[in-house]
């Protein structure tokens, strides 16, 4: 007989024993038969579960049926013994016999439906016969009991299965609060945790579990997931590159290690991550985008756009690819494209970062109205999200509703004491007001308003620059020092506006150069105290004397504030200055145009200054136009009239009868301008030019009328005024004109020699010629020839025929 | 054009026809070209013959030419003071500061109107200097002709009066070079590149002679048919020869130039000083500063402030 047909006959056997057994013991047995055989039932329960867990079945299974037979024997004479009831079920599960054990016990939990006992066992049967969701009704009735564990077990696995974490999670717990030396059951609990968020006491699970299973993939994973959860990014990245090393390229691993590098901002490795993901998935959407924020992120727009695009191919209508796009846009500075994506993602999504986004682009694009609406809808779904009340204030700081902006961040700090922006935001619009308040008069208020944006934030520069200002405008030179600081301290500002006050405070102190130091770097820095800066700017260039670029800003700074009579009259002052200058330095033209606008001026000159600004426009108008009648006839005009008339104006007034004669002696009119000379007591050489020019100019009217004694005397006078080479020079002429060759031989000879006139040298040769000097006569030619002067290329010629026909050669032999 | 040559040919007709058909006019024609290059007396007697034929035939048997060549300027002269020239063709020289009207004047080979005045001088003679009051020949043409060829040849750069001891006239530029060679002068002025030039030196150069004019000496007193049949036989191609290649009608340029330069003193002498030019736009404008009496007012702030800006 083969082992296996006794083991059949064997259980054949049994089976007939045990149909038989009911009616062999229907006859009640005695209390002590029954202890006795509950009792052999329970050991053979205890040993079969020994076996069991040995791994040797058979032994165990030949335990079950010796426990089942005592059990049946004593239900044989008692059918409603509930210890042998009992003790068979668990022989029937231990022999997995569900059916039967669901058929055994079913009348018995319907006749004792709150026994926690037949509920508990009714509950395991059908659990493991297929019917779980029954059976954890009847398991959820007697879990709480410590000593119901398998029910714990059973309801959490089961929950487990349905993805029930929050109905499961308690049962794990008690199960692993009674049997804690069930370790395994800690990797269940960790799962559970990472389920429900709980990623700390997740890690510390998984943790225990591991160092059970050391290799529990699932579990190493998931304490790897609960780690990059619980934002512990380091042990995260670990757990996965660990993983990645052993398990090779796992596209969840490679998916999450690189959420963990964005996550860490390191968008470089994140991207070359999910090249490697998206080489096993490349269809995968959610991949495709992150890789296209990482390429974003990283400033490489081209292709964040392509990929971008690449995953709205694979998702279409991906509210955060035309997200994705529109911050490509806007960083490409294209800001309508930027606009028409990020409404293309709000249209399909109203999670708050696309409508927020949406709200900044509309702002950026002069839409605040806009913006502040979709603000409002961001903030609707996310009221306590600081940065999106910050945007709402710039929305109504841009549409002007500074009390409302004001509020949104105040609300923004409140919610985030360390969001600058809000910070920002909030003394901003303090300082607006503050300025706003100023502007009205109410320096108090500005005063005020300026204290608080300060006190908010210290540095605020702005604030600290108008809390200066209105203390110097107040006269309170050492409160706006106080406002604005020291240069060179850390905590004193040190912008450009900044620079400006602090230059004005030293313009003030008279400290000249530091004031030219700091106006100079503020207005290189584009400081907007425009006005100020040039007032600064024309003080220093007026202390200097350098009125062009004094006028140039006093100009600048009164045309700034028209109706500021200081910057007015400084201008008209300046521009008096400058022009008085010009006319000095005989730029008539400058002068001119300089001294009109001093006269333009609606505020300025006193009438002293006025009259001067007047005599030097004339004068100017002469010095531009010399020998034009019509300024000619004005400056004569007033040269005599009352305006220049007494001993005050003496000096003015002959300085324009000096000019009268001037521009008569250009337009030709020498006795006129003699005549005006006349009335010059003292004019000194300028005088005595014209005066020379003048009899100069009537002895070459004399010469060319061949009044030969008339010319001589004219340039005789004309030598008197201002001696003059070039005189006695024309009056040898006329003298050689008149006959006189010797005396005009004379002159010439000696000033051949002595820096005369280079005709001179022509004329003495000609009278060398008519000796018939000729040698000598060549030779003069030709030192003429070098003159440059107009009849040069005569003397040359001359001197290069006599080479030609006398074979003169320098340095050889005389006449 | 051909109405134009008919009426001519009527109005000679007429004219011609007036004195009651008489014979054929006869028009004296008097030819002294002494700066000519004519090889010899016969051909410069041949040229004036052949003229006077052309002329004849231009006046198409109406009038007779008949030349007559001098070759001395006493004798033309005294044939002119005669009244016996009708029509005279000679060097323009001649013709300077005389009565009579110009009908055409000479070109020759390369279109000029004349040679340029030249100084030749033996070959040992260095330069102008060497020449200075030495005695020398000069074409007896012109009334002055030392001080034409003093400017024209010399620019004017020698006086007139003091530099050569002598300028003699020999009867035309073949005799007042031959003096040269003859060693009777050291020098002589005539034209450039004249035959009888050759191995002499070449010591100055310039201006440029009148070859030849033909003239009316009796001015607006000749009559038309005579200057028609001058002006048509010269213009149509006669008179050529002694280096004369052709006629142009009017004075030409060469014959005011010698004028000038016949009658001017040379350069040296008439030179007039230069001055120096007036200065009055050299002169500076009267400058002074004048001082203005008002102050700056305070620098102040006013109402500056500035806008705070949100960045975003």
């Amino acid at each position: 007989m083969t082992p296996r047909l006794a083991a059949r006959l064997l259980a054949a056997a049994m089976a007939v024993a045990l149909s038989l057994g009911p009616a062999l013991g229907a006859q009640d047995l005695d209390k002590r038969e029954k202890q006795r055989l509950l009792q052999v039932g329970d050991d053979a329960l205890d040993s079969a579960r020994t076996l069991t867990a040995r791994g040797d079945t058979k032994a165990a299974k030949q335990r079950v049926a010796e426990a089942e037979k005592a059990y049946r024997r004593i239900l044989a004479g008692e059918p409603g013994n509930k210890q042998a009831n009992l003790g068979l079920s668990r022989a029937l599960l231990i022999d997995k016999r569900f059916q039967e054990g669901v058929d055994l016990l079913e009348p018995l939990h319907a006749k004792a439906p709150d026994d926690p006992d037949y509920t508990h066992q009714l509950g395991l049967h059908q659990f493991q016969n297929g019917r779980p969701q029954d059976a954890a009704k009847l398991l959820e009735r007697v879990a709480d009991d410590p000593k119901r564990f398998d029910a714990m077990w059973l309801l959490a696995t089961y929950h487990f299965q349905q993805s029930g974490w929050f109905e499961g999670l308690p049962h794990i717990e008690r199960y692993v609060k009674v049997r804690p030396d069930d370790k395994k059951a800690l990797g269940l609990l960790g799962t559970y945790y990472l389920k429900l968020d709980r990623f700390q006491e997740a890690v510390v699970a998984l943790d225990a579990f591991l160092v059970v299973e050391p290799k529990n993939l699932a579990a190493r994973i998931n304490r790897a997931n609960a780690l990059f959860r619980s934002s512990r990014l380091v042990e995260a990245g670990r757990a996965y590159e660990e993983l990645l090393g052993e398990e090779g390229d796992r596209p969840r691993l490679l998916y999450n290690l690189a959420s963990v590098r964005i996550k860490q901002g390191r968008c470089d490795q994140a991207v070359a991550l999910l090249d490697r993901f998206l080489k096993l998935q490349p269809d995968y959407a959610t991949a495709l985008y992150f890789k296209a924020d990482c390429q974003l992120q990283l400033g490489r727009l081209a292709e964040a756009r392509q990929t971008f695009e690449l995953a709205g191919t694979g998702a279409a209508n991906n509210p955060w690819v035309y997200y994705g796009l529109s911050q490509i846009a806007f960083r490409e500075g294209q800001l309508d494209e930027a606009l028409t994506q990020a409404e293309r993602a709000a249209g399909l999504d109203d999670s708050f970062e696309i409508t927020g986004w949406l709200g900044t682009l509309l702002r950026r694009a002069g839409r605040p109205n806009e913006a502040l609406a979709w603000h409002d809808k961001a903030l609707h779904k996310t009221p306590e999200r600081a940065p999106l009340h910050v945007e709402r204030g710039r929305d109504l700081w841009a549409l002007q509703r500074l009390q409302e902006s004001l509020a949104a961040f105040e609300r923004a700090a409140t919610l985030d004491p360390a969001l600058t922006d809000a910070t920002l935001g909030l003394v901003t619009v303090k300082t607006a007001q503050a300025a706003a308040a100023r502007a009205t008069g109410d320096d108090a208020a500005a005063r005020r308003g300026l204290q608080e944006a300060l006190d908010r934030m210290p540095t605020y520069e702005p604030a600290r620059v108008n809390l200066a200002l209105l203390e110097l405008a107040a006269g309170q030179v050492e409160a706006a020092e106080r406002a604005i600081g020291p240069s060179g301290r850390e905590d004193a500002p040190s912008g450009p506006d900044a620079r400006a006050v602090r230059a004005m405070l030293h313009l003030l102190a008279g400290r000249h150069e530091p004031a030219q130091a700091e106006i100079e770097a503020a207005t290189a820095a584009g400081t907007q105290l425009q006005g100020l800066a040039l007032t600064v700017t024309g003080h220093l260039a007026a202390h200097k004397g350098e009125w062009a670029r004094a006028s140039e800003a006093f100009d600048e700074a009164a045309a700034l504030a028209p109706g500021d009579a200081a910057a007015q009259r400084s201008a008209a002052i300046a521009a008096l200055e400058l022009g008085l200058d010009r006319l000095a330095a005989g730029d008539a033209g400058g002068a001119r145009a300089a001294l009109e606008r001093a006269l333009s001026a609606k505020e300025g000159l006193e009438a002293r200054d006025r009259t001067l600004a007047q005599l030097g426009s004339a004068m100017a108008a002469v010095l531009a136009a010399p020998g034009s009648e019509g300024p000619l006839g004005a400056l004569r005009q007033m040269a005599e009239g009352r305006a220049l008339a007494g001993p005050a104006w003496a000096s003015a007034r002959e300085l324009a009868h000096a000019c009268v004669a001037w521009s008569l002696l250009r337009k030709g009119d020498a006795n006129g301008a003699l005549k005006a000379l006349a009335k010059v007591r003292d004019g000194g050489p300028t005088a005595a030019a014209i005066t020379a020019a003048a009899h100069e100019q009537l002895g070459h009217a004399a010469y060319a009328a061949k009044a030969w004694a008339k010319a001589i005397q004219h340039w005789t006078q004309a030598a008197q005024a201002a001696p003059s080479p070039a005189m006695d020079h024309n009056i040898a002429a006329a003298r050689l004109a008149s006959g006189q060759a010797g005396e005009a031989a004379r002159t010439w000879l000696r000033q051949t020699s002595d820096g005369g006139p280079p005709e001179a040298l022509y004329n003495l040769a000609l009278i060398r010629d008519r000796e018939g000097a000729y040698r000598e006569a060549w030779d003069l030619f030709r030192r003429y020839a070098t003159s440059g002067r107009p009849d040069a290329q005569r003397a040359r010629e001359r001197a290069e025929r006599k080479e030609r026909l006398f074979g003169f050669v320098a340095g050889q032999g005389v006449n | 054009m051909r109405s134009r040559r008919l009426l001519a040919v009527v109005l000679l007709a007429l004219t011609l026809l007036a004195p009651g058909l008489a014979a054929a006019q006869t028009v004296s024609v008097g030819v002294y070209l002494p700066q000519a290059s004519f090889a010899s007396n016969t051909e410069r007697s041949a040229y004036a013959d052949a003229l006077a034929r052309a002329m004849s035939q231009a006046a198409g048997g109406q009038l007779t030419f008949e030349a007559r060549a001098f070759a001395k300027r006493a004798d033309l002269l005294s044939f002119l003071a005669a009244g016996k020239v009708d029509v005279l063709v000679t060097d323009g020289l001649f013709q300077v500061g005389r009565t009579g009207v110009i009908l055409a004047h000479a070109v020759d080979g390369r279109g000029e109107e004349g040679p340029l005045a030249a100084l030749y001088a033996a070959p040992d003679v260095a330069n102008l200097m060497s020449l200075r009051g030495k005695v020398l020949s000069v074409p007896e043409v012109g009334a002055d002709n030392a001080r034409y060829f003093i400017n024209a040849a010399l620019a004017g750069e020698v006086s007139g009066q003091g530099f050569f001891a002598e300028v003699r006239p020999a009867k035309d530029a073949e005799a007042a070079l031959g003096a040269v060679k003859a060693q009777v002068t050291p020098a002589a002025f005539a034209p450039l590149d004249h035959p009888a030039a050759a191995g002499l030196r070449l010591v100055g150069q310039g201006g440029r002679i009148p070859l030849a004019v033909v003239v009316a000496p009796q001015g607006a007193a000749l009559s038309a048919p005579i200057k028609d049949a001058v002006t048509q036989a010269l213009l149509g191609g006669a008179g050529k020869g002694g280096g004369i290649a052709g006629w142009r009608a009017g004075t030409g340029k060469a014959f005011a130039a010698a004028a000038r330069a016949m009658q001017s003193a040379p350069l040296v002498e008439r030179a007039r000083p230069i001055v120096v030019p007036a200065s009055a736009a050299d002169v500076k404008p009267p400058r002074a500063r004048l001082e203005a009496t008002g102050q700056l007012p305070r620098p102040s702030v006013g109402q500056a402030a500035i806008v705070p800006t949100l960045p975003e």
